[in-house]
């Protein structure tokens, strides 16, 4: 891996590279190298976005996403919707891919479809779904879904909150196999129901399971991100903020000093960057409807990434807050 | 940590706030004018109040019946349920509760209206008012726009309150005509107070100014009446 360790070096105004400079961008490039060794599968992408891998393919993915979780479930409200489609367009011009929804997100599915057709990136997005009702009703409902989305089929289709996931697994599998599917995946939030899905992650054969993890709720650190780690099962991080409370909770502060040397300009940045810097996290989708949370949101993948020394004076910083 | 310490009403909550009142700006460009209609028949409701007529209870009784299922088929099926996957279900109970108005107060005349006396009374006409006339004042006072008013008989928080004042005001009302006003109550007051709406508290505040002095009433009659007198006992 290598981290996009150069984005925010200039050249001088001839052009010129100086020998200074070349020291510099030399030793950042092997310092890139030895975090990206530490760190998982960090790699920059052609826009300068920094991506990591899906371990049971090797396809990289931005480590930012985007959520809907109660942002965009909007109704018909012509303007909100046009509001959400700016987000997407933003999202989309930051470099992102995976949007993640759910059929327990209200309107958000069809609210999704209508901004990718509205922006012509249908064929462009990660699509990040779940099947959440009882086995017998899961095959209609993720067709209903597909429809909203107005795509040909979904990269991702996770069991929601682990509902009935003995049955919905295997259609999953089967989905997958018949090439209406690429990755399976299993989701649960808020801490709930971990030592169910670790059982799950070592016995089943999953590409993605999704998790809430933040710089305040940490416990997944312990188990669960190793265990992912270990299995080759990406990881996508939801809740990063914890709804809002954690952007509230030190967005009166100043942010330290230092976050400059992680290119972070903002809070948003500085919690995004804890989340999607430990190696086993995959992508972060902090869900948003306004669209200068999603440029800053997009912002935390680019540039240097903390490293294990960095990441603990994070958590020490706003845990004293 | 038990799972079930890890719920709190914003884990349910849906919707934004700013959602959640463009919602009710929507619903009345969607119902003007019935809007006139509706303050037309809250001012009978309320004259009805003060007028000794035989009929006045059931009259309001009927008014309060059909403004719940107008609220039910307008808010709830129609508009609701574009943001919240549960509006089926609280469409039915506002369905509900509007028959079971219709029927036991307007149909079978059981919910007779006292005219307002003693503190009990004039907590059930404040109550009354408030929904029937004074929540969109509210909604204003709190800086949100005429156009997002919350009005009886359309939105269900001043149907609710308005039903809860008149139910307090009744005489021995059915205790499950308190069911679904006193539980969409609370409900409604965890939703606001998921999205931190400074109103949060009004609902549930409603509803316990409403219930407690009716169960009050209600164990006064019980220790007033002899043991013997009691044909059941």
């Amino acid at each position: 891996m290598t981290v996009n360790a150069g984005a925010k070096h200039r050249s001088n105004p001839q052009g010129n590279i100086g020998r200074r400079h070349a020291l510099k961008l030399i030793a950042a490039a092997g310092a890139s190298t030895f975090l990206g060794r530490a760190f998982g599968t960090v790699e920059p992408a052609p826009v300068g976005v920094i991506t990591r891998a899906i371990p049971s393919s090797g396809e990289r993915i931005p480590v930012i996403g985007l959520g809907s979780w109660r942002t965009f479930n909007v109704g018909d409200d012509p303007v909100a919707r046009a509001e959400c489609a700016a987000v997407m367009r933003r999202f989309f011009e930051g470099g992102g891919r995976l949007i993640d929804s759910s059929p327990m997100y209200g309107s958000s599915q069809d609210v999704i479809g209508e901004g990718l057709a509205k922006l012509g990136r249908t064929g462009e997005v990660f699509s990040a779904e779940k099947v959440w009702t009882s086995v017998r009703e899961g095959a209609d409902q993720i067709e209903r879904t597909r429809e909203f989305w107005r795509v040909p089929r979904f990269d991702l289709l996770q069991v929601h909150n682990l509902q009935d996931w003995e049955k919905h697994l295997p259609m999953l599998r089967d989905m997958k196999s018949a090439g209406k599917l690429r990755y399976v995946g299993i989701t649960t939030s808020h801490g709930r129901r971990t030592e169910e899905t670790e059982q799950i992650m070592r016995t089943e054969q999953l590409d993605f399971v999704q998790v809430t993890y933040n710089i305040r709720d940490r416990e997944l650190e312990e188990r669960l991100l190793p265990l992912a780690q270990d299995r080759g099962i990406a990881v996508i991080i939801n809740r990063p903020f914890q709804e809002g409370a954690l952007i509230r909770g030190v967005e009166r502060r100043l942010l330290p000093p230092w976050a400059g040397e992680i290119g972070c300009e903002n809070w948003a940045q500085f919690l995004l960057k804890f989340v999607v810097s430990h190696p086993a996290v995959t992508c972060a989708i902090p869900a948003t409807s306004v669209v200068e949370h999603v440029a800053e949101n997009m912002g935390a993948a680019r540039g240097p990434m903390p490293d294990e020394a960095m990441r603990r004076r994070m958590i020490a910083y706003v845990e004293g807050s | 940590m038990s799972d079930w310490l890890t719920y709190t009403p914003e884990t349910f909550l849906m919707f934004s706030e700013r959602t959640y009142r463009r919602l009710f700006e929507s619903h009345n460009a969607a119902l003007w004018p019935a809007h006139l209609a509706v303050v037309l028949a809250a001012a009978v409701v309320f004259v009805m109040l003060f007028r000794r007529a035989a009929q006045s209870g059931r009259l309001i009784a009927l008014a309060l019946a059909l403004a719940w299922m107008v609220v039910a088929l307008a808010w709830f099926w129609t508009r609701f349920s574009t943001i919240h996957t549960g509006a089926s279900i609280m469409a039915a109970a506002f369905a509900f509760e509007g028959l079971a108005l219709l029927w036991f107060g307007a149909i079978r005349s059981r919910l007779e209206i006292a005219r307002p006396t003693g503190a009990f009374g004039w907590a059930g006409t404040a109550i009354l008012t408030y929904g029937l006339l004074l929540q969109p004042l509210l909604g204003r006072a709190l800086g949100r726009p005429w156009a997002q008013s919350e009005v009886f008989g359309l939105a269900p928080d001043p149907t609710v309150a308005a039903t809860i004042g008149a139910l307090l005001l009744a005489r021995r009302a059915p205790w499950f005509l308190w069911t679904i006003p006193v539980g969409w109550s609370l409900f409604s007051g965890l939703t606001l107070w998921a999205m931190h709406a400074p109103d949060a508290w009004l609902p549930s505040g409603i509803a316990i100014a409403g219930t407690a002095p009716a169960l009050a009433s209600r164990w006064r009659r019980k220790q007033r009446t002899p043991l013997n007198a009691n044909p059941g006992l």
